[in-house]
């Protein structure tokens, strides 16, 4: 969105954030490998999954989450694959492919039962993301666009979204990570992929 | 005015040839208008240099390779498998051909899909865990692409030998060759073209497949990145340039076999 | 010698029951009969290409019925010949002979032979593709005699030629088998190629054998209705004197009607006559008597599109077939009389 702002995609002063994501691993019900920590997945033997960094946003996080916590070129070697969106990222858990995804905590309300978390140490997250909404700046029904992004900030639309477990207040999530930045940008390393 | 009259007679011949020819021109149109596009999206300077990247070049290789591995696989598993569908009367051969035929009209994704869940079965897991990783791995895109076009390979193998007059294998016996003997000194000979139309179209095919490999090998920038993956890759993080380079080579990789093809095929037709 | 001893096999829903047959060293032997008698199925029995389900086949007092093909070490030229295309002429006819890893020198010398023998020098470095049908012909028997078999198996060899050149290689097979002395079965549709090459004949129908024998025991004593009216349902007319008439004629007298016909160095006992080879005229022809007789029509039967006519010349009893048509126009009916025109040259004699 910060992009999307930068560039002029959207009408800045239409931006609202709608729910809030924190990082945290997914494992495969009872925690089979015991995956405790982020330090963890470096163990030998361990798949993991991520999204793809250049092209999903969980995958982005992923990858800073590793770097900042200096974990990156331990981990990397036992990342298998790459998803193409969050939601298959997800699925790496759900259809047992791997033994840990670097996901979003809300991952395991998406699938109770198939997936469980493991949240990080609140220090290891340097940054929380969000699920924003804005008016296009090439909306050709400016009203319906308004009204849409009033609706999911309403009580109601809130509810929808408390109801599938996501934090719609910047509070719920400060627990996780009191110290975290909400937003923001971070430039992949250019060596993020070799070692 | 009577249609009758214009539908008989020469008239209506040549409404008739006109009304085919047009349709045959609008579809050749239709795919030189989108090859057109495409190279007037193309930036010709930093194609080259797209083309001379690392990633591009791992992906040229890893795509040649898996998909020459895949068709290897495939002929060679699919000339017995199709001779014997051919030539041999046994029950149950509708199911056997029907079975061998559902690959060709299944989505590739619904194969790789079934791929994936095969392999966290404990017969699957076996021989993950044992034998060759495959789920994320480049032999996973070898299996994946030979799912895919080993039917392919049957089909067009079962259709040569249906073709061939039995008489030749026969005098081949009497002239004093043993079953197998007159199937590599008979058989396959008489078979060349078909042969060759069908190893090059099924590792074309490989070469283009995507839907089996991206679900079973994923789609991990140069590591599982075939040409088509790079497509979608690159399309992903809206790096248009590259998807388009990537489309130019496999539509050269795809020229590039079929002419191969006509020129080995054209020269030895069928007495 | 081949002993087919009550020889059963099956293609499909058809089968051919009960075979029973010998056919002798250097014989050439011809199995004809209409389309799906069953006479390919024999060959292939013979070839052991295909299965049998009863009886045996000897070969030089060796059962060799359960032998594969490649073991039976027959020549085998099949239907259209099956030439190889991959293959030019040389390589067609040395295939054989390279499984059993001959040395140059003597394949060189078999090929040289056979191509000496059968006329076809010119053709060793042709494209099978551009042979004609009479010399794929030549080639296929080459093939097939490269590997010295100890018979010769010709699946309808003239199928594929146009009648001028299959008459000419009539002549030229005849030959081949007379210099070679190889046993030879031959299976044909076609009557006038079987009589003209048999030494000796079986006529088959619906899978079983009709009838064995000598062309002209065939054609002058058939054995069954099939038989006879494959051959044509002849005429046969018994001669009680010959006169030698000098300048290579003579005549013969049957059922007091003298028959003139070129001289035959013996007695003639027999005459036979194709009813179709018979010219019915109602007004008496020109020219000299030789061979015209005048009859009456005692009979006139409809059969399919011809008319059958039975008619009394002194007394022999004839039959002769006209097209509708030609009797529609002649108008011709019982009791009236007619005129008969022999043509010498189908006249059969024994």
């Amino acid at each position: 969105m910060v992009k999307a702002e930068k560039e002029g995609l959207v009408d800045a002063k239409t931006i609202r954030i709608v729910a809030y994501l924190v990082p945290a691993i997914g494992v495969q019900p009872g925690n089979p490998k015991r995956i405790r920590s982020l330090a963890d997945l470096g163990n030998p033997g361990v798949k993991i999954g991520i999204g793809n960094p250049e092209a999903v946003c969980v995958g982005l996080y992923a990858i800073e989450l590793l770097e900042r916590n200096g974990l990156l070129n331990v981990v990397r070697k036992n990342i298998v694959t790459h998803a193409p969106s969050c939601a298959a990222t997800e699925g790496l858990i759900a259809l047992k492919k791997v033994d840990a995804v670097i996901g979003w905590e809300v991952f395991s309300k998406w699938n109770p039962g198939k997936i469980e978390t493991v949240f990080l140490k609140p220090n290891e997250v340097p940054r929380i993301a969000y699920i924003p909404a804005a008016v296009s700046s090439y909306t050709t029904d400016r009203a319906s666009a308004r009204k849409f992004i009033d609706f999911l900030m309403s009580a109601e639309g809130r509810k929808i979204f408390t109801k599938w477990g996501y934090a719609v207040t910047d509070g719920e999530i400060r627990k996780y990570a009191p110290k975290a930045v909400v937003g923001g940008e971070y430039a992949l390393p250019r060596n993020w992929n070799t070692p | 005015m009577s249609s009758r009259g214009s539908s008989t007679g020469i008239a209506g011949e040549r409404a008739f040839k006109l009304a085919t020819l047009s349709a045959l021109a609008i579809l050749t149109l239709f795919f030189v208008g989108i090859f057109v596009s495409l190279a007037a999206y193309t930036d010709w300077t930093t194609f080259f240099s797209i083309l001379a990247s690392k990633e591009i070049l791992g992906a040229i290789r890893l795509t040649l390779g898996t998909a020459t591995m895949a068709a290897a696989i495939s002929m060679i598993l699919a000339i017995p498998a199709a001779y014997a569908l051919s030539q041999t009367k046994f029950p149950g051969k509708d199911v056997v051909d029907t079975i061998l035929d559902l690959p060709i009209v299944v989505s590739p994704i619904a194969l790789g899909a079934a791929l994936l869940v095969f392999f966290n079965t404990p017969v699957g897991l076996g021989i993950e865990n044992n034998l060759i990783k495959f789920v994320f791995e480049v032999p996973g895109i070898i299996l994946a692409q030979f799912t895919v076009i080993n039917a392919l390979a049957v089909r067009l193998l079962k259709a040569t030998f249906d073709g061939i007059n039995p008489r030749y294998e026969r005098v081949g016996r009497t002239l004093g060759y043993t079953k197998l003997a007159v199937f590599f000194r008979i058989t396959l000979p008489l078979s060349r073209n078909g042969l060759l139309a069908s190893a090059v179209l099924t590792w074309a095919r490989a070469i283009g497949e995507f839907g089996a490999t991206m679900t079973l090998a994923g789609a991990m920038k140069t590591k599982t990145e075939t040409l088509p993956v790079a497509i979608f890759l690159n399309l992903a993080t809206a790096d248009v340039e590259k998807a388009v380079a990537v489309v130019f080579v496999l539509i050269v990789i795809a020229a590039g076999a079929l002419m191969v093809l006509r020129k080995m095929t054209v020269k030895r037709e069928v007495v | 010698m081949i002993a087919i001893k009550g020889l059963s096999a099956r293609a499909g829903s058809f089968s051919i029951r009960d075979i029973s047959l010998d056919i002798n060293d250097g014989e050439y032997f011809v199995i004809v009969g209409p389309t799906g008698a069953g006479k390919t199925i024999l060959l292939e029995c013979l070839a052991g290409l295909h299965r049998i389900r009863g009886g045996e086949i000897w070969v030089d007092e060796r059962d060799v019925t359960s032998y594969p093909p490649e073991k039976r070490q027959v020549g085998y030229v099949p239907q259209d010949y099956a030439l190889f295309p991959f293959l030019n002429v040389r390589d067609n006819i040395t295939f054989g002979l390279r499984r059993i890893g001959h040395d140059r020198t003597v394949v060189n010398e078999k090929v040289e032979s056979l191509a000496h023998l059968l006329g076809i020098h010119h053709l060793l470095d042709r494209n099978v593709r551009t042979l004609s049908g009479g010399e794929k012909q030549r080639i296929a028997i080459a093939r097939a005699l490269a590997i010295s078999p100890k018979m010769l198996l010709l699946d309808e060899p003239m199928g594929s030629l146009d009648v001028r050149t299959g008459k000419f290689l009539r002549l030229e097979l005849k030959r081949f088998h007379e210099e070679l002395g190889i046993t030879t079965v031959h299976v044909t549709h076609n009557l006038v190629e079987a009589e003209e090459m048999a030494e000796r004949m079986a006529i088959m129908n619906v899978g079983k054998i009709e009838q064995i024998g000598t062309p002209e025991r065939v054609f002058f004593y058939p054995q069954s209705p099939f038989v006879s009216d494959f051959i044509g349902t002849p005429n046969i007319l018994d001669c009680d004197r010959c006169n030698d008439l000098g300048h290579g004629l003579m005549e013969a007298v049957c059922g007091g009607v003298p028959i003139i016909l070129p001289y035959q160095g013996e007695a003639v006992r027999k005459i036979a006559l194709l009813p179709r080879e018979i010219y019915v005229t109602a007004r008496k022809p020109p020219g000299p008597g030789l061979n015209r007789f005048r009859g009456v029509v005692t009979d006139i039967t409809p059969f399919s599109s011809l008319m059958k006519l039975k008619i009394r010349v002194k007394e022999l009893h004839l039959v002769a077939e006209l097209p509708q048509d030609i009797f529609e126009e002649m108008d011709i009916k019982t009791g009236q009389e007619v005129f008969l025109i022999l043509k010498l040259r189908s006249l059969k004699v024994h």
